[in-house]
């Protein structure tokens, strides 16, 4: 079967032995799109290859397009202001007047899981970004330098891969006391060592291609062989793990403010509102239900894009 | 063989001591005397000096350190600061619980994600793959304490058939088991699949059929037996962060397992427990990873045979 | 009739797929003589492969058997069930195919590998089995056979693989052999090997062999008869030195030309021009016309069919209609 995927590679084998023959096109198989995920195309051709294939990726960026401009439109779009009490409306069942009812003190819970949307966001986004700059800039390091560098760092991500994360972004919070601020801190602490795996990885094989060898033989500062030919032959990897680790990040934060170590009141965390309304959960279920469902949604349309993206940016890292 | 596992266990000892000193170094740099947290502001600093010194607080931290690892390699993980318990003691009470819920979780959702990884992976782009595979995304995407949430009050408080909380019987533990392990079949279910499709492209498959193997033979002998290798591992991992994994569940259901002491520890500033618990579950975890690695290269004839 | 152990008649072979059908086998008959071994020669994609996994009955959605006939023994097997199909296979048919390195279960031992074909088609305990394993070890000449019965595929060289897939094919004794390009992963020497690996079997077990190849010093050295396959039909077919001697279609020449040859000094193989047409796009006359040297008006416009040029050698050329090149 390989054989009929892999024409060119066939005709090559071919022409070493005995009789020579052209196979340009292999006729069977045609539904193989190998031919269209071609290794010269750039991450824009796969990602209009993504747009054209997988309908499910495309309407899941929709949806988070639509959530990051529900957040920052937030005090145009909601209703009510997220904070204002109103003790006679506490509980109300969703209405026309509270699309998703309200909470224990009366606030109304849409304009509530509209500003959550901006804490689960930038948790998602920012400490992300942050913890993958360090695991590239560490991971980067430790392939292209090797020996004492890569031992040490890499022995530091072991470490930091033993803790289970929650766990190990539960020591940090009591370190640090509770606070949005500081979950920033420690998600970004915390999450840098598997991206540096990676990226550690795939320099270990781009430092062995031969136009880096060129680069080096010319007497290119490493410097600059690291950040200008490594490192962009990392980002489709990177863009796949960075869309992949936004879900884990947002799922972070809400349980640990579920747990009550993470967001503290009267922030308007999904995960705080849930363990708000826990205790509504069988009189009025719409209470903790609602932050869940929105937690969800955001986690798997992030979830659903990131599949889709690494089907065509990076086949390899599947396994993952 | 057994010259690797050895070198393989020499492995995770510098991780695991890096373990140890990260926690340690990581709870002591919180600003302020824990004595003072302890005890309140209104105290004299005679009694403070007092308690640091029973405490062991007063002396360099290397030495509390090196205190620290000799007690803890003798099974002593300190005294709790507000239950003035034997740290070592609370948790053997509480791990009983975590075990229990953490395998019961860890069977179910190996069984179901390897049984709907196959059936999808036979069914490829059917409409029952779909179907599996959408609901594991929808596993993989949903919050813990939110399964556990509409478990509770699905099964528990609409239908009646299981307790809504506790923890004594198995009962009791099967909708808390549930939500742990809903998490990982959708992980597994996903890596099931795709291994599997993956091998019954191979050329071996093709051998398997032409020398007279049924398709289901094929599957089950030659198809199964390779793609699960790497999911041995997955499921090893998956245990892990059960273990973990248990804190939320056991905060929804009231059950008094290892992560529900973590998170008292955290709440009422417990430095010694949240040091005993963390510590206890991260070695297990480690220990697990250990086996699992063992495991797939007993299981991998070509990892085996490598020196 | 009962000297044949296959016979396919005018089998059609499509695969169904998005973009259009394509028949990858179109109206192919092909006979296979007991204790004989036949070859079949062509460029890739030219329905060589197709034509055997139809008659081992492996091919896979989207590709189907349209019509036509495959006796084995003179019992047709076409319409037969998916399990009756399995139990022919490894027993009655069996077959091996081009990458000795991909083609073995990586994490089972090899002798377990053949041992498993012995138990799926007769019953014999595993001591039983497990004796016969090492006696087909050793007739394909694997060295150490009882020492290799407990080895992993990846402990092998390609040249033992290649020989334990022959002993797992061989094993239960089967009618019919089929090779596909058994030897274009090997080296030289291991090919020469194999190949005469095959014509021992033949002799000691009269089985019958099909052998696959695209190469066509393989072909003279160790085939009795042999057809010459493109886009899916027979070109050419006839006995093996009738062909070299007598070689009539224009296609059959070009891959004997662009052997290189020792004895003459030429700055440039010989290449057949233009490449294998796409399935779905085929000419409207001759399949090969596009390339063809010799092509005419005529072949543009209409498809030859097979002419007999002499007694059991036939060619799809306008060239041969009237018999004799």
């Amino acid at each position: 079967m390989k054989a009929y995927e892999n024409p060119s590679l066939e005709s090559e084998k071919i022409s070493g032995g005995q009789a020579v023959y052209i196979d340009q096109q292999s006729p069977f198989y045609p539904e193989d799109n190998s031919a269209d995920i071609g290794e010269s195309d750039t991450i824009l051709d796969k990602i209009l290859l993504l747009v054209r294939q997988n309908k499910l990726a495309v309407f899941s960026a929709l949806v988070i397009l639509i959530i990051i401009l529900l957040a920052v439109f937030a005090p145009v779009v909601a209703p009510y202001d997220p904070a204002a009490q109103s003790l006679r409306d506490r509980l109300a069942a969703p209405s026309a007047e509270h699309w998703f009812g309200t909470d224990k003190l009366g606030r109304d819970i849409f304009s509530r899981t509209l500003y959550g949307a901006r804490v689960s966001l930038a948790i998602g986004l920012l400490p992300t970004l942050i913890s993958m700059v360090i695991g590239t800039v560490l991971g980067l390091f430790a392939g292209y330098y090797g020996g004492k560098t890569d031992f040490v760092i890499m022995r530091l991500a072991d470490i930091m891969l033993a803790f289970p994360s929650l766990l190990l972004a539960m020591v940090v919070m009591y370190t640090l006391g509770g606070g949005i601020v500081n979950i920033f801190i420690a998600l970004s602490l915390v999450n840098w060592a598997s991206t540096a795996r990676v990226v550690r990885a795939q320099t270990l094989s781009l430092k062995e291609a031969e136009y880096v060898e060129a680069a080096r033989s010319m007497g290119v500062k490493k410097t600059t062989i690291i950040f200008r030919h490594i490192l962009p032959n990392c980002l489709p990897s990177l863009i796949v793990l960075f869309t992949l680790n936004i879900p884990s990040a947002i799922l972070s934060e809400s349980s640990l403010s579920f747990l009550g170590v993470g967001a503290q009141p009267p922030s308007s965390s999904w995960g705080l509102a849930v363990t708000e309304g826990r205790r509504y959960l069988f009189s009025e279920p719409w209470v903790p239900l609602v932050p869940s469902a929105a937690i969800m949604i955001l986690v798997m349309a992030f979830n659903f894009l990131g599949d889709g993206l690494r089907d065509v940016l990076d086949p390899y890292l599947k396994e993952q | 063989m057994l010259k690797k596992i050895l070198k393989r266990v020499l492995i995770s000892i510098p991780v695991l001591i890096g373990v140890v000193l990260l926690i340690f170094i990581m709870l002591r740099i919180v600003p302020g005397n824990p004595v003072v947290t302890l005890l309140g502001e209104h105290v004299n600093q005679q009694t403070i000096d007092k308690l640091s010194a029973e405490m062991g607080l007063d002396q360099p931290i290397v030495v509390q350190f090196f205190k620290y690892i000799w007690n803890a390699l003798h099974g002593d993980f300190g005294t709790s600061y507000r239950m003035n318990r034997s740290v070592t003691q609370m948790i053997m009470d509480a791990f009983p619980y975590t075990v229990k819920l953490s395998l019961l979780a860890a069977l179910i959702s190996w069984t179901i994600g390897v049984v709907a990884g196959v059936i999808a992976a036979i069914r490829q782009n059917k409409l029952l793959d779909r179907l599996f595979m959408g609901t594991a995304l929808l596993g993989v995407s949903m919050p813990i304490f939110m399964a556990a949430l509409l478990l509770q009050y699905v099964f528990a408080y609409k239908l009646e058939l299981f307790p809504i909380s506790g923890y004594e019987g198995f009962a009791a533990l099967i909708l808390p088991a549930i939500a742990l392990g809903w998490n990982s079949a959708g992980s597994i279910a996903r890596m099931t699949r795709s291994n599997l499709v993956e091998v019954m492209q191979d050329d071996f498959i093709r051998t398997a059929r032409a020398k007279g193997r049924t398709e289901s033979g094929v599957i089950i002998f030659h198809g199964l037996k390779n793609a699960l290798l790497p999911v041995v591992t997955m499921m090893a991992i998956q245990l892990s962060s059960m273990l973990s994994g248990a804190v939320l569940t056991e905060s929804v259901f009231g059950i008094p397992g290892i992560g529900r002491l973590a998170v008292n520890a955290i709440e009422d500033r417990d430095m010694p427990l949240l040091q005993g618990t963390v510590l206890f579950t991260t070695v297990l975890i480690i220990i697990g990873n250990l086996v699992a690695d063992i495991l797939y290269s007993v299981l991998d004839p070509r990892i085996r045979e490598v020196k | 009739m009962s000297e044949n152990v296959l016979e396919i008649k005018h089998l059609k072979t499509q695969f169904f797929t998005r973009k259009g059908v394509l028949p990858a086998v179109d109206d192919v008959s092909i006979e296979i003589p007991a204790g004989k071994i036949v070859g079949i020669v062509g460029e890739s994609g030219c329905g060589k492969s197709m034509t055997a996994m139809s008659v081992m009955g492996l091919l896979r959605h989207p590709g189907r058997v349209v019509s036509g006939e495959i006796l084995l023994c003179g019992r047709d097997i076409t319409h037969l069930k998916p399990r009756e199909l399995a139990k022919l296979r490894g027993k009655e048919m069996s077959m091996i195919f081009q990458e000795p390195m991909t083609s073995l279960n990586p994490v089972t031992t090899v002798g377990k590998q053949v041992e498993e074909t012995i138990l799926l088609h007769e019953s014999c305990s595993r001591e039983e089995a497990k004796k016969r394993v090492i006696q087909i070890f050793n007739e394909v000449g694997i060295p150490e056979a009882e020492k290799r019965f407990d080895s992993y595929p990846h402990q092998l060289s390609g040249g033992l693989r290649q020989r334990v897939m022959i002993a797992m094919a061989m094993v239960c004794r089967p009618k019919l052999l089929i090779a596909d390009e058994p030897t274009t992963a090997l080296d030289v020497t291991i090919e020469a090997q194999i190949l005469e690996l095959f014509k021992r079997l033949r002799d000691e077990t009269g089985t019958s062999i099909i052998l696959i190849t695209h190469n066509m010093g393989v072909v003279a050295e160790v085939c009795d008869y042999v057809y010459v396959m493109y886009t899916g039909q027979v070109m050419e077919q006839a006995e093996t030195f009738e062909l070299f001697a007598n070689t009539c279609h224009p296609y059959t020449k070009g891959l004997l030309r662009s052997i290189p040859k020792l004895s003459e000094k030429v700055d440039r193989l010989y290449t057949i021009r233009g490449v294998v047409p796409n399935l779905l796009h085929l000419p409207e006359g001759c399949n090969f016309c596009t390339r063809c040297d010799e092509c005419q008006k005529r072949c543009l416009k209409e498809q030859p069919e097979l002419y007999e040029v002499k007694e059991g050698h036939k060619v799809r050329c306008f060239l041969c209609e009237k018999g004799g090149a």
